[in-house]
């Protein structure tokens, strides 16, 4: 199953043969429009400046630097959303819906080496309500279930971190703290630094059992309160009631885990991840970022998501690789046209044909048009 | 099946005993032989021998599940990973070690040998204390006996090494000990298994706790 995407681009016809990254672009370019997204096509390069201001907000801060010819420094970009919040216009009662399929460039993989990587995504900009939210985290679902029906999407709500963090009174340094804790599952750890720092341990107790919820969006409320968390604002609540109640309208697949923390300098409200077996990280991450359009003084609430499209590779098998069809093995005493005419009837069978003159490489069919080989 | 990555050595060992303590023994694993791949279907366990460094490789690139690590691996490569157990095996401490007459002359910079220069520079960033780092792989309390550093940080088990090349502690930088790391794509397919796992080491721990006292 977690192969859906591979098989489905493998089964199509010569014409029709997507790769699975092209595939899956069609897909979810077709599901993104359907919802109203419109394409947005960007440039490869941005000013520096918009990046260094904001290098919290990218996966990496390590970025390709370049000097224009009239010594501007340009950055190519590692990240879409920062340009898309640029260009954003507010409207009342309005949002503007965008997707894009850009390649970024950023460090990637343990060795943390500058990678081209192709990334989708898309962002819904403006007068954000709980409706543009909850359509935001079905899409996301969508376009991990546009790879594999094997695949989970996790969310939480950093209003709750908020609420913890202002009960407990942390500072900067114990939100840091918290949130690497949180987000490793480390309760022994959590434990310690709350009896280190004299916070109460019914607190304590309450982050594990968030910890422990597993339960999908139209159960959280309920389990929520269930929990009894005196600290947790009403608005919170409130807001997954509503979402709670879209979701139950809908296949209701996201689960809640409370792990699940993007930068809090940046985002609040809603985050989510999304996962597909086989793929060893997350393929899909997002989240709302009202946090950064005010870093960046625009009006209104944004929600968006990328989709890791590189990652697909993690899922594909070893195959049987041919470097075509047919080998046409030749050598300087066969006539060239007898070599052509071969050539060409097997092209008319739908073969791929390599003509050498040695033995060299991989082909699942040997045609040897060699003198001594047709003499024999 | 959950794939295991264990470090091989004694903490490995060690390791395994709690983990066949809490229902998930492998027989074949308990033979002396030279592989390094071991599976008990019936427990629904595949263990992997790997070096300690690579534990977290193992699982960050998802070919195990869950792994054993040292805390001293984790803090140094941070590597992106859920931490759900602290095993209260291998147990030792990362320490500022030098000659026991050193003095501290702040009016210079530090220079701090280690294997873990990520730890050390966090170390003594904390305390805005200029360091010059060298990273070495081995033999470090050969550093300040050679005039190579000031002092070292290093993991310290007894004491007995430092003490047999004329070094004592200087200060503790933060205990070690191996913890029960997961994959967290792997967690969230395989949440129940993982939570089960590590609820059973956690009696075991707790069990074997409670007999020492």
């Amino acid at each position: 199953m977690a192969n859906q995407i591979l098989q489905q681009s493998g089964e199509q016809t010569e014409e029709e043969r997507l790769s699975p990254e092209e595939l899956l672009l069609f897909r979810l370019r077709k599901l993104y429009r359907q919802y109203g997204y419109r394409p947005y096509r960007m440039s490869k390069f941005e000013k520096y400046e918009l990046y260094a201001g904001n290098k919290d907000f990218l996966v990496s801060d390590r970025i390709i630097t370049f000097n224009d010819t009239n010594g501007e420094l340009l950055a190519l970009k590692p990240d879409v959303t920062l340009s898309i919040v640029k260009s954003a216009q507010f409207h009342v009662n309005r949002v503007e819906r965008l997707y894009y399929q850009e390649n970024v460039y950023r460090p990637s993989g343990s060795a943390h080496q500058f990678r081209e990587i192709m990334q989708c995504g898309l962002e819904c900009i403006g007068d954000l309500d709980c409706y543009g939210l909850f359509e935001v985290l079905f899409l996301a679902d969508e376009s991990l279930r546009a790879v594999s029906e094997e695949s989970v999407l996790s969310f939480s709500h950093l209003g709750i971190l908020k609420s913890l963090f202002h009960v407990l009174d942390a500072g900067d340094t114990q939100q840091e703290q918290l949130l690497s804790l949180i987000a490793a599952r480390n309760l022994h750890e959590l434990s310690a630094l709350f009896a280190a720092r004299g916070w109460e341990d019914r607190l304590f107790q309450d982050v594990k059992a968030l910890l422990a919820v597993s339960c999908t969006l139209s159960h959280l409320p309920g389990n929520l309160e269930a929990l009894g968390l005196s600290w947790l604002g009403e608005g919170i609540l409130q807001e997954l009631k509503i979402l709670a109640k879209l979701s139950s309208r809908t296949d209701d697949r996201a689960r809640f885990d409370f792990s699940v923390i993007n930068d809090i300098h940046y985002y609040n409200g809603l985050v989510f991840q999304g996962f597909v077996r086989g793929i060893s990280e997350k393929f899909l991450s997002g989240g709302r970022y009202d946090s950064l359009l005010e870093r960046m003084d625009r009006k209104g609430a944004a929600v968006g998501f990328a989709v890791y499209l590189g990652l697909l590779e993690q899922l594909r098998q070893p195959e049987e690789t041919f470097e075509a069809d047919v080998l046409l093995l030749y050598d300087e005493k066969t006539d060239p046209e007898a070599l052509l005419d071969a050539e060409k009837a097997l092209h008319a069978e739908g073969k791929s044909v390599s003509a050498q003159r040695s033995m060299a490489g991989r082909y699942a069919q040997v045609l040897d048009l060699r003198e001594e080989a047709c003499n024999a | 099946m959950l794939n295991i990555a264990l470090p091989k050595g004694r903490l490995g060992e060690q390791v395994y005993g709690m983990l066949k303590e809490a229902g998930y023994p492998c027989p074949a694993l308990e033979q002396p032989d030279r592989r390094l791949i071991f599976e008990n279907e019936k427990a629904g366990v595949r263990y992997f021998w790997v070096k300690p460094h690579d534990v977290t490789i193992y699982v960050e690139r998802g070919a195990a599940d869950v792994g054993i690590a040292g805390k001293d691996i984790l803090l140094e490569y941070s590597p992106e990973l859920f931490e759900l157990l602290d095993l209260k095996a291998g147990n030792c401490r990362m320490c500022v070690a030098g000659p026991a007459d050193f003095r501290d002359n702040r009016s210079r910079m530090l220079r701090v040998a280690t294997k873990f220069p990520r730890i050390a520079g966090d170390f003594y960033a904390e305390k805005s204390r200029d360091v010059e780092l060298i990273k070495l792989n081995g033999s470090i309390e050969l550093a300040p006996i050679l005039g190579l550093s000031d002092v070292i940080v290093d993991i310290v088990e007894t004491g007995r090494t430092l003490f047999e090349n004329g070094l004592t502690v200087l200060e503790e930088v933060c205990p070690i000990s191996a913890r029960l790391v997961a994959n967290p794509a792997a967690y969230r397919f395989r949440r129940e298994e993982i939570d089960t796992l590590t609820m059973r080491l956690g009696e075991v721990i707790k069990a074997s706790g409670e007999r020492e006292n």
